[in-house]
């Protein structure tokens, strides 16, 4: 307590400067008229405006994109106030009251109000993280599937208890938000459901644009049902002192911002719809998982050089190495560290990259614009072969590619075919850059748990689970190549040495950084 | 029965059919081991019955007060307008690929004044051609969001 108590006035002591607090004033207006354009969020924000905050100290930088961002949580409550048109996902809800607020001619205590409740709730909320981030990060990591399903049901009672007259009206309208939630990838088993051969759907209907297309088009529409007269009618023109709230309407609004206050805390520190599959795997959340190789760079993050652009030769060259002193070494942490008992490794294929021009040497791949998942090390080898890597989620590649936001990717045979790459690429490079594999882990408590013949039994299906999967991906990957070709993409095998000779000085610096448990020389002498 | 509301639990009770008649053609699993389909399979299901019940409450209503509530009705005018509106929305939407998105936002503008009652024509275009020229100056160079340029970008 102490400690963090000494932290945060060494904090205090650094923002509170006058040029901190400029950078600040000036994040938080830009921030705002960022938050009012809708679709802008704050997090869309401050991507936009990183670039804008290169020539500061990284102090200065990051308070001003903290003001940005609390600028652009603000921003998006104005236009659901004036316009009934929410900015941003959590301003939503300020269109119910804001907006009427604003019909009866009190747009200006309204957004007062909205302001001074988004202060108090957010210094409370920090001061209360600050001190009680230890022992409250363990209760959020708690949150598993029982959880939020007992979430959802909370949420299903609140909405029966705040939608009006008609209940039944309210839950024919919750489960057909329900049904547009189940548009784009099931989460659990990776298949489309609702997207009609769209690429455009793959990841969902963007809870923003329901939000603009129920409350902002709604909203047109209903004025344009209207005529003209009545809404001229409708134009209030207050005083100047009915544009700030009154004593009254602050005693009335107080209680309400310190419930919002506490509700939004605890909300707040849940992880989010998607969370990071290791840690719940970790914590004893989920008892199983069989995805990519995310635990390693949690939990064992010296041994990532495992998925390191061109580190490993090949699928065989990487399987002696994860056999040999380095892979156990990184298995007896991911124990120590991670609580997690390795069972076996999945082949899911060499990476490729996808162009629209051919790739021959690594001159070719000079300013290249290639979309890489965000992950720091991958970025770090493509930069250094002088690409420009873009981080675009997944569900996004199809539509930065067909818009030219990105004008390369990189992934293996199953992603590029499963995301249609093929229809807004032209050529396939078989740079062969780096072998894809995933892992089966078991929670190890979990684990220990079970009688000896039931962890005989789950160790032998794993082994037997590895057989079929590396057989099945190795026969698909040939089979998707073909077809490939057969559809006119150009297939180009360019220098494989020079792309490995031009990446050795990127991927040395990271052995000596960031794997320094061994070097690269090491591991390619296996 | 309220024409209104029941045209809805109609459209509803239909939503929700056709939402469990494509669940089906997912796989669907059992409840220990869901498939793609079943979450969808249900929720349909479950909206069909939800809005069946409504539509029942509904006529037995009707029927208790043995009179029919028209309810609210816009005058035939602002139906037609509002229609307009909606009309003009999807077509800008489907020309924003091949025009791109000044053209069909311009395009969009004029539609949507002349509507409201913006008669005459030189301050319909000058509204739309400068409210346009902003959004894509605000959007496009300042914030550099990959929009469809359409054939102004070829």
């Amino acid at each position: 307590m102490l400690e963090s108590l000494q932290y945060l006035i060494g904090g205090f002591s650094l923002a509170t400067t006058m040029q901190n607090l400029a950078y600040c004033l000036i994040g938080a207006i830009v921030g705002t008229l960022i938050g009012v354009l809708p679709g802008l969020g704050p997090i869309a924000g401050i991507a936009l405006l990183i670039p804008a905050t290169f020539g500061l100290n990284p102090t200065s930088a990051l308070i001003m994109l903290a003001g940005i961002y609390y600028g652009a949580m603000y921003g998006g409550s104005t236009t659901s106030i004036l316009l009934n048109v929410p900015g941003e996902t959590a301003s939503v809800i300020t269109c119910i009251d804001g907006y009427q607020m604003a019909q009866q001619g009190r747009a200006g205590p309204a957004l007062a109000i909205c302001a001074i409740g988004s202060f108090i709730g957010g210094t409370l909320s920090i001061l209360g993280l600050t001190f009680l981030a230890p022992p409250l990060a363990e209760a959020a990591l708690a949150f598993g599937p029982a959880e939020f399903f007992s979430l959802m049901v909370f949420g299903f009672v609140v909405l029966s208890n705040v939608t009006g007259t008609s209940l039944l009206k309210a839950l024919m309208m919750a489960v057909v938000g329900l049904i547009l939630g189940t548009i784009g990838l099931d989460p659990v088993t990776g298949n489309e459901r609702f997207t009609f051969g769209s690429t455009y759907l793959l990841g969902g209907i963007e809870f923003v644009a329901v939000a603009i297309g129920i409350f902002g088009i709604g909203e047109i529409l209903v004025n344009a049902a209207k005529p003209a007269k009545l809404l001229e009618q409708r134009v209030l023109v207050p005083r100047f002192r009915e544009l700030y709230p009154s004593l009254q309407d602050l005693k009335r609004s107080i209680g309400a911002i310190l419930r919002g206050t506490g509700v939004g805390f605890g909300v707040g520190l849940v992880p989010g719809p998607a969370p990071v599959i290791a840690t719940l795997n970790s914590t004893g959340a989920l008892e199983m998982q069989s995805n990519g190789t995310m635990f390693l760079q949690v939990y064992a993050p010296p041994y990532y050089f495992f998925t390191g652009p061109y580190v490993m030769k090949d699928f065989e060259h990487y399987m002696r190495v994860w056999d040999g002193p380095l892979g156990q070494a990184a298995r007896a942490q991911l124990e120590q560290k991670g609580n997690l008992k390795y069972l076996g490794t999945v082949y899911r294929g060499l990476r490729q990259m996808t162009t629209k021009k051919p790739v021959y040497t690594p001159a070719d791949v000079y300013g290249l614009k290639l979309r890489l998942p965000n992950v720091p090390t991958w970025m770090a080898v493509w930069k250094a072969m002088d690409a420009d890597p873009i981080a675009v989620p997944l569900p996004d590649l199809y539509n930065a590619l067909k818009t030219g936001r990105a004008e390369a990717s990189e992934g293996d045979l199953p992603q590029i075919a499963s995301f249609k790459l093929d229809e807004v690429q032209s050529h396939l490079i078989i740079t062969n850059h780096l072998v894809q594999t995933g892992g089966m882990l078991i929670h190890k408590p979990f684990f220990d748990k079970l009688s000896k013949a039931d962890q005989d039994l789950i160790v032998k299906a794993g082994k037997e689970a590895e057989a079929w999967a590396n057989n099945k991906i190795k026969t698909g990957e040939a089979a998707i190549l073909v077809d490939l070709q057969r559809k006119g993409r150009q297939v180009v095998i360019p220098d494989a040495e020079s792309f490995r000779a031009k990446a050795m000085p990127a991927v040395d610096g990271l052995f000596k950084t960031q794997w320094s448990v061994t070097t690269w020389a090491e591991v390619l002498a296996q | 029965m309220k024409a209104s509301d029941a045209t809805g639990g109609f459209v509803l009770l239909f939503f929700g059919g056709i939402t469990a008649a494509l669940s089906l053609r997912m796989p669907i699993g059992t409840f220990r081991a869901a498939g793609t389909g079943l979450f969808p399979l249900c929720l349909g299901v479950l909206l069909m019955a939800l809005a069946s019940i409504f539509l029942l409450t509904l006529r037995v209503q009707a029927l208790s007060q043995s009179q029919r509530n028209a309810g609210s009705r816009e005058a035939p005018e602002s139906h037609r307008q509002m229609l307009l509106f909606l009309g003009a929305i999807i077509l800008s939407t489907l020309l924003l690929d091949p025009l791109g998105y000044p053209l069909s936002a311009l395009v969009l503008l004029v539609a949507l004044l002349r509507i409201l009652g913006v008669t005459q024509w030189r301050m319909n275009l000058l509204i739309s051609s400068v409210t346009t020229g902003v959004a894509y100056l605000v959007f496009v160079h300042w914030l550099k969001i990959p929009l469809p340029m359409g054939w102004l970008g070829r």
